[in-house]
């Protein structure tokens, strides 16, 4: 999806809740454009990775760097806790295993006063859980068209052959999810290495010719300047 | 089923957050899974003010 295709269906969404009073809060969409953050936890070490680790576990580096730039934004608007929709029956994606939120948690906390937390988890423990809440509050499932058998299939979980259907009696299955978490714990903290630390990394830019610049970045500067371009597109 | 999964959720979300906190931030892609958390907050939690982040 494109951005913004992602934020008119969110808009539409919060419109529908609203109208139907399943939303009376002061509410407030915001987008973040993550991508250069992601890029720059996960990218530049993906060659190595996909051959180290299962997955490649690029989702942890999207996830960290979404987790990250909530957290400081929340902490500048006074928000000490957000909610993520994380589920244990998609525990088959790495950043969706407690062992990632293990890793970061505690810096979130120390670092921006802040929790991100999974209220649902437990909760969502079958594919069809979700959808039969969604029908309990009313909403025809069709305005979740495609969704209705959990999480999208991603290109790099189909080459990797990840078990969507976990079965915890299945032991080449748990030999997998052994070997992911551990995997999920080293990568995880590698790259909290590198937002912890003073790394900078030379990015190829264009200008408004198209002619190639190099830029020193390093995480606080990318950072500073995600937030800076948050774009608040709903409010209600 | 479908009425215990609801009241499940809504006892959950009412065991992370309280009544003091004013402002609550929600991941929210627009997906079932984050559009039931934030359903379930705002069902429980009328008067706090919600912020849906969203990324890509």
């Amino acid at each position: 999806m494109y951005p913004e295709e992602i934020k008119n269906k969110i808009k539409e969404k919060l419109e529908l809740f609203i109208s139907r009073g399943l939303v009376t809060n002061k509410t407030t969409a915001i987008y973040f454009d993550v991508r250069e953050i992601m890029a720059f936890l996960g990218f530049r070490t993906f060659h190595d990775d996909m051959h180290k680790y299962p997955t490649g576990l690029l989702c942890c580096s999207c996830k960290l760097a979404m987790h990250f730039i909530t957290a400081k934004y929340s902490s500048s608007i006074g928000v000490a806790k957000i909610a993520d929709g994380y589920s244990y029956f998609e525990r088959f994606l790495p950043e969706q295993l407690p062992e990632f939120k293990s890793v970061i948690s505690g810096t979130i906390v120390d670092q921006y006063g802040v929790e991100v937390i999974s209220p649902l988890y437990h909760v969502f423990d079958a594919v069809d859980v979700p959808m039969t809440i969604i029908k309990g509050f009313g909403l025809d499932p069709a305005v979740f068209l495609g969704e209705t058998l959990g999480q999208a299939v991603c290109l790099l979980g189909l080459i990797y052959k990840i078990p969507y259907d976990v079965n915890d009696s299945d032991e080449s299955q748990n030999t997998f999810f052994n070997e992911l978490r551990n995997a999920t714990l080293e990568y995880t903290t590698t790259k909290m290495q590198i937002i912890s630390g003073k790394e900078t990394q030379r990015l190829m830019r264009h200008d408004s010719y198209g002619n190639e610049y190099f830029e020193d970045m390093d995480y606080n500067r990318i950072m500073e300047r995600v937030i800076a371009a948050k774009e608040i597109f709903f409010e209600g | 089923m479908e009425k215990n999964k609801m009241e499940d959720a809504l006892q959950s979300v009412r065991n992370a957050f309280s009544s003091g906190d004013k402002k609550i931030g929600v991941l929210y892609s627009g997906g079932k899974d984050s559009t039931v958390v934030l359903l379930t907050i705002a069902k429980e939690f009328p008067d706090a003010e919600l912020s849906c982040i969203s990324m890509h």
